[in-house]
C-alpha cells in the first residue's frame, strides 16, 4: 500500500525488531511480497529504543519510505517513532491506527483495542482452567486503513485513487 | 312446682342417660358435615385443579416448543440476512447493469474495491476469466494481484457459477482454524467470467453470540456435513468441534426437508451432554441448519413455576376449604345444637327457658314449635298441679269431715247408747239422730209413773244362791224390758228388782194414762207366768204394780257419764207407794188414774190407803183386767 501511496518509491526500509518473533514473522513476509510489489528492502533492524535515531538517518538516507513492523517495541516507542518519521520526512506505514492519530502518515492493520478485548476473554478462560494449548489462535477479522490527511498534505503526497477506495479511517 | 319434684327424679334420670349417650354423639354431626364439605369442595378443587394443571401443562410445554421453534426460524433468519446480504453486495456489483460494453479492469477492481468497502466479511474477493484464470484480486490480508498460475477451470465455484446462480462452497477452514466460505457468481452473457469471494464466517459469530436463547441457552450454525461453523463459544468453532454425532444434529440432517409444521422442538443432549431443549431451521442457501438450545430445566422452568404456583395455590384453596367447611359445618351445626340442648333441658324438666335459633328456616320454626310445645308442657303442669292441690285440700277437708263424722256418729253412738239406757230404743234413736237433747232439759209436765217391784225379793235374794237371784232378775228384766218397749216407756231407774217407767216424756203420749196401764197389765201376765215357774223351783215371789199420774218435774240428774234421765215429783212418790201397797198380782191404781182410763179398764176399789208422804189417805184402786182384754200368751 505503502508502494501504491508513493508510486515513485523504489527502496522502502523496513524497521523491525529482530528480538520480536512478531517482527520476524512479518519482515519475512514483507519480503516475500516485496517482488511482487517491486520495490527493494532495505532492512533497519532497531533492537533498542536509542538506536532508533540512527535507524531513521539509516533510511531517510537510504529509502523513500519506511514501513514500520507492529510489535510491542514499536508500540511502547509509538511517540518517538513518529517524531523521527515527521523529522526525516520519511512517509511511513505502520501496523496501527493509533501511530496515524500520533501523527503517522497511514496504516493497515487490525483494531488493537478489539485484539486486545479477545486476548482478555482468552486469559479469562485460561485463568478459569482452560489450557493454552486447547484454545484455538483467532485471527483478526477486520482491517482498517487509516490515513493522517494533514501528514500527506504535509509530505506532499497525492492520494491514489485505488487506495481512497480502501481507506477506512480518515484522521485528519 | 310440686307434683312435678316428686316426679323430676326420675324424669332426670331418664334425661340423664340419654345426656350421656347424647354427649358421646356430640359433635358427630359437626364432624360429619365439616368432612363432608371439605371433602366435597376439596375434591372438586383438586380434580379441577388436577384437570386444569394437566391440561395447562399440555398447553404449555406446546407453547414452549414452539417458542423454541420460533426462536429457532429467528436465528435462521437473521444468518440468512447476513447471507442475503452479501449476496446481494456480489450480485450487485457483478450484475451491476452496464450501458458500455465490457468492464474493464480497472473498472472491476474499483468494484471490487468498493465491495470491500462494503461488506466487511469478504476477505478476498477475485475475477476468474473464461478459461478459470485468475485475472484479478483484491485481498484484506495478501498481497492483490491476480495468481496467474492457478487454474481454477475444474474447480467447482468456477464450474457451478457459470452453470448460474450463486455457488456456495463447503465451509473450509483457513489456517485450519477459521471459517470460510467461498462465494462464486459469474457474469451475465455467454461464456461469463466468475467473481469468486471469500466471506469470513466470523461474523456469523456475532450473530449467532446475540441470539439470546433463554439465559442459558445458545444458538449455533452447523453445515451440511455437521461441521460447526458458528457458536457463541468461538473456539468451539475454531477447534473444529465436531456436532454431527449430537441426536438434534443428526435428526436435522437426515430431513432437512421437512415441512415446518413437522419440524418440532425435542429433548435432546448437547455437546456437554445435558439435556436440552433442541430446536432448529434451516438456513438456505447454504444448506446449514442452526440450532436453538436450551437447558431442559431452564426451558421448562417456566412450566415448573406455572405448576408450583397452582400447586400453592391447591394448597391455599384447601386450606380455606377446610378453614370455610368447618365455619358452614358450625353454621348449620350450631341451631341443631341448641335445639338438642333445649331439647335435653326441656326432658330435664327445666321447662322456663326458650330455645334461641334465629336462622330464618325450618330450623327457627322448629325451635319455635319446641318452645310452644313446652309452654303446653308448663301450662299443663300448672294445670295438673292446681288440680292436685285441690283435690289434696278437698281430700283433707273430705277426711276432716269424715273424722268429724266419725267423731259424731261415736258421739252419737254413745249418746244413743246412754239414752237407750233409759229411753225406748226409738226415741233414743229419734233425739240423737235429730241432735236435740232439749227435751231432755229439765221441764214440768204431767206423766204417768208405774212403780214395780218383786214382792218378797228381798228375803229371796237373802236365801238364796246369788247365781239364782241373777237368773230370777234376768228373766224378769227380759219380761219388764219387753213391756217397756212394747209400750215406749220412759225408764226412769233400775233398782234391781224395783223399776220406774213414766210416760208422756219425752215424746208427748196423748194416753200416757193408757199406756201406763196397758204395760201394768202385760207386765202382770208376763211376770204371772215367771212366779209359776219360780214357785215351781222353790221361789216364793211375786210382782206388785203402781200407776200414778200427775205433774212432775223431769230432767237429767246426776254427772257425767251417768247421767239419769228421772222425774221428781209427788206422783213418782205416790207410784212408789202404790206399788209398795200391792200384793202378787195386784196393780194399784190412783183416782186420777182411774179417771184417766175407766172406760178402758175394771177395777175394784180398795178404799183408801195411808201412804207415807201423804197427809191425807189416797183412795186406791186394783186394776182387775182390761176390758178388752188382750190376753197376753204366757
Amino acid at each position: 500500500m505503502l508502494k501504491e501511496a508513493i508510486p515513485g518509491a523504489t527502496t522502502i526500509s523496513v524497521l523491525w525488531n529482530p528480538s520480536e518473533p512478531v517482527n520476524v514473522v512479518e519482515w519475512d513476509a514483507i519480503q516475500g511480497a516485496s517482488t511482487t510489489v517491486g520495490v527493494r528492502l532495505l532492512s533497519v533492524p532497531v533492537r533498542q529504543t536509542d538506536e532508533l535515531g540512527a535507524a531513521f538517518a539509516t533510511a531517510r538516507q537510504g529509502s523513500d519510505a519506511i514501513c514500520i513492523t507492529g510489535g510491542a517495541f514499536e508500540s511502547n516507542n509509538s511517540d518517538r517513532i513518529v517524531q523521527l518519521a515527521t523529522q526525516h520526512r520519511l512517509p511511513a506505514v505502520y501496523g496501527f491506527r493509533e501511530f496515524v492519530a500520533k501523527g503517522g502518515l497511514m496504516s493497515y492493520g487490525t483494531n488493537a483495542p478489539g485484539m486486545y478485548r479477545r486476548a482478555a476473554g482468552l486469559i479469562d478462560r485460561i485463568l478459569k482452567g482452560a489450557k493454552p494449548s486447547e484454545l484455538p489462535v483467532e485471527q483478526p477479522t477486520s482491517f482498517d486503513l487509516a490515513v493522517n490527511a494533514q501528514t500527506a498534505t504535509d509530505l506532499g503526497i497525492t492520494w491514489p485513487e485505488s487506495l481512497n477506495a480502501r481507506v477506512t479511517d480518515v484522521i485528519r | 312446682m310440686v307434683a312435678v319434684d316428686a316426679e323430676a327424679p326420675l324424669s332426670r334420670l331418664s334425661s340423664d342417660s340419654d345426656g350421656v349417650a347424647a354427649r358421646r354423639r356430640r359433635g358427630g354431626l359437626f364432624r360429619k358435615y365439616a368432612a363432608l364439605f371439605a371433602c366435597l369442595v376439596g375434591g372438586i378443587l383438586v380434580t379441577g385443579g388436577a384437570l386444569e394443571g394437566y391440561l395447562s401443562f399440555q398447553d404449555h410445554q406446546a407453547h414452549l416448543v414452539v417458542i423454541q421453534q420460533e426462536r429457532a426460524k429467528a436465528a435462521a433468519a437473521k444468518i440468512e440476512g447476513f447471507i442475503g446480504e452479501i449476496e446481494h453486495q456480489l450480485t450487485a456489483t457483478v450484475r451491476a447493469p452496464r450501458l458500455a460494453g465490457t468492464m474493464t479492469p480497472e473498472q472491476r477492481r474499483g468494484d471490487y474495491l468498493r465491495l470491500l468497502r462494503q461488506a466487511p466479511a469478504v476477505l478476498e474477493v477475485s475475477y476468474l476469466d473464461a478459461n478459470g484464470r485468475e485475472q484479478e484480486r483484491l485481498s484484506r490480508i495478501s498481497m492483490d494481484g491476480p495468481r496467474g498460475d492457478l487454474d481454477l477451470s475444474q474447480d467447482p465455484r468456477f464450474l457451478q457459477a457459470r452453470r448460474g446462480g450463486i455457488y456456495y462452497s463447503p465451509v473450509y477452514f483457513r489456517n485450519e482454524s477459521e471459517p470460510y466460505l467461498t462465494v462464486a457468481l459469474a457474469d451475465e452473457g455467454r461464456d461469463p467470467g466468475v467473481t469468486t469471494a471469500e466471506i469470513n464466517l466470523k461474523l456469523i459469530w456475532d450473530i449467532v453470540s446475540r441470539i439470546q436463547v433463554g439465559r442459558g441457552g445458545r444458538a449455533y450454525v452447523v453445515d451440511r456435513d455437521g461441521q460447526l461453523i458458528a457458536d457463541p463459544d468461538i473456539s468451539m468453532v475454531l477447534r473444529r468441534t465436531d456436532v454431527s454425532m449430537l441426536p438434534q444434529v443428526a435428526v436435522a440432517r437426515t430431513a432437512p426437508a421437512r415441512s415446518d409444521e413437522a419440524r418440532q422442538a425435542a429433548v435432546a443432549r448437547d455437546s456437554q451432554g445435558r439435556q436440552v431443549l433442541a430446536a432448529y431451521d434451516t438456513i438456505d442457501p447454504p444448506g446449514w441448519i442452526v440450532f436453538v438450545e436450551e437447558p431442559l430445566a431452564e426451558a421448562l422452568a417456566p412450566l415448573y413455576g406455572f405448576l408450583l404456583r397452582a400447586l400453592a395455590l391447591l394448597v391455599i384453596a384447601l386450606g380455606a376449604t377446610v378453614v370455610i367447611s368447618l365455619a358452614l359445618a358450625r353454621r348449620i351445626v350450631r341451631p341443631i345444637r341448641a335445639l338438642q340442648a333445649g331439647a335435653t333441658r326441656i326432658a330435664g324438666g327445666a321447662l322456663d327457658q326458650r330455645i334461641e335459633v334465629r336462622t330464618g328456616d325450618e330450623l327457627e320454626d322448629l325451635a319455635e314449635q319446641f318452645n310452644h310445645m313446652t309452654s303446653e308442657l308448663r301450662t299443663s303442669y300448672s294445670t295438673l298441679e292446681n288440680r292436685v292441690e285441690q283435690r289434696t285440700r278437698e281430700l283433707a277437708e273430705l277426711n276432716h269431715t269424715l273424722e268429724d263424722r266419725v267423731r259424731q256418729q261415736v258421739d252419737d253412738l254413745e249418746r244413743v247408747g246412754r239414752l237407750r239406757r233409759y229411753l225406748a230404743p226409738q226415741l233414743a234413736d229419734l233425739i240423737v239422730s235429730s241432735g236435740d237433747e232439749s227435751m231432755l232439759k229439765s221441764h214440768r209436765r204431767r206423766i204417768s209413773v208405774v212403780f214395780c217391784d218383786l214382792r218378797g225379793f228381798t228375803s229371796f235374794s237373802e236365801a238364796a244362791e246369788p247365781e239364782e237371784v241373777m237368773e230370777v232378775l234376768g228373766e224378769y228384766h227380759a219380761v219388764l224390758g219387753e213391756a217397756i218397749r212394747r209400750y215406749e216407756g220412759t225408764i226412769a231407774y233400775f233398782q234391781g228388782d224395783g223399776v220406774m217407767v213414766f210416760f208422756n216424756d219425752p215424746l208427748p203420749q196423748p194416753d200416757h194414762a193408757e199406756g201406763a196401764v196397758r204395760m201394768a197389765v202385760f207386765l202382770r201376765e208376763g211376770v204371772a207366768g215367771l212366779v209359776r215357774a219360780w214357785r215351781r223351783r222353790g221361789h216364793s215371789l211375786g210382782l206388785g204394780i203402781g200407776v200414778a199420774v200427775g205433774y212432775a218435774t223431769i230432767g237429767r240428774i246426776g254427772f257425767e257419764e251417768r247421767y239419769e234421765y228421772t222425774a221428781i215429783g209427788s206422783v213418782a212418790n205416790m207410784a212408789a207407794r202404790l206399788c209398795a201397797e200391792a200384793a202378787d198380782g195386784q196393780i194399784l191404781i190412783s183416782e186420777p188414774v182411774q179417771g184417766m182410763v175407766e172406760e178402758l179398764v175394771e177395777t175394784e176399789q180398795l178404799g183408801t190407803l195411808t201412804l207415807k208422804g201423804f197427809q191425807h189417805p189416797i183412795p186406791a184402786l186394783n186394776v182387775v183386767t182390761m176390758r178388752d182384754a188382750r190376753r197376753p200368751a204366757t
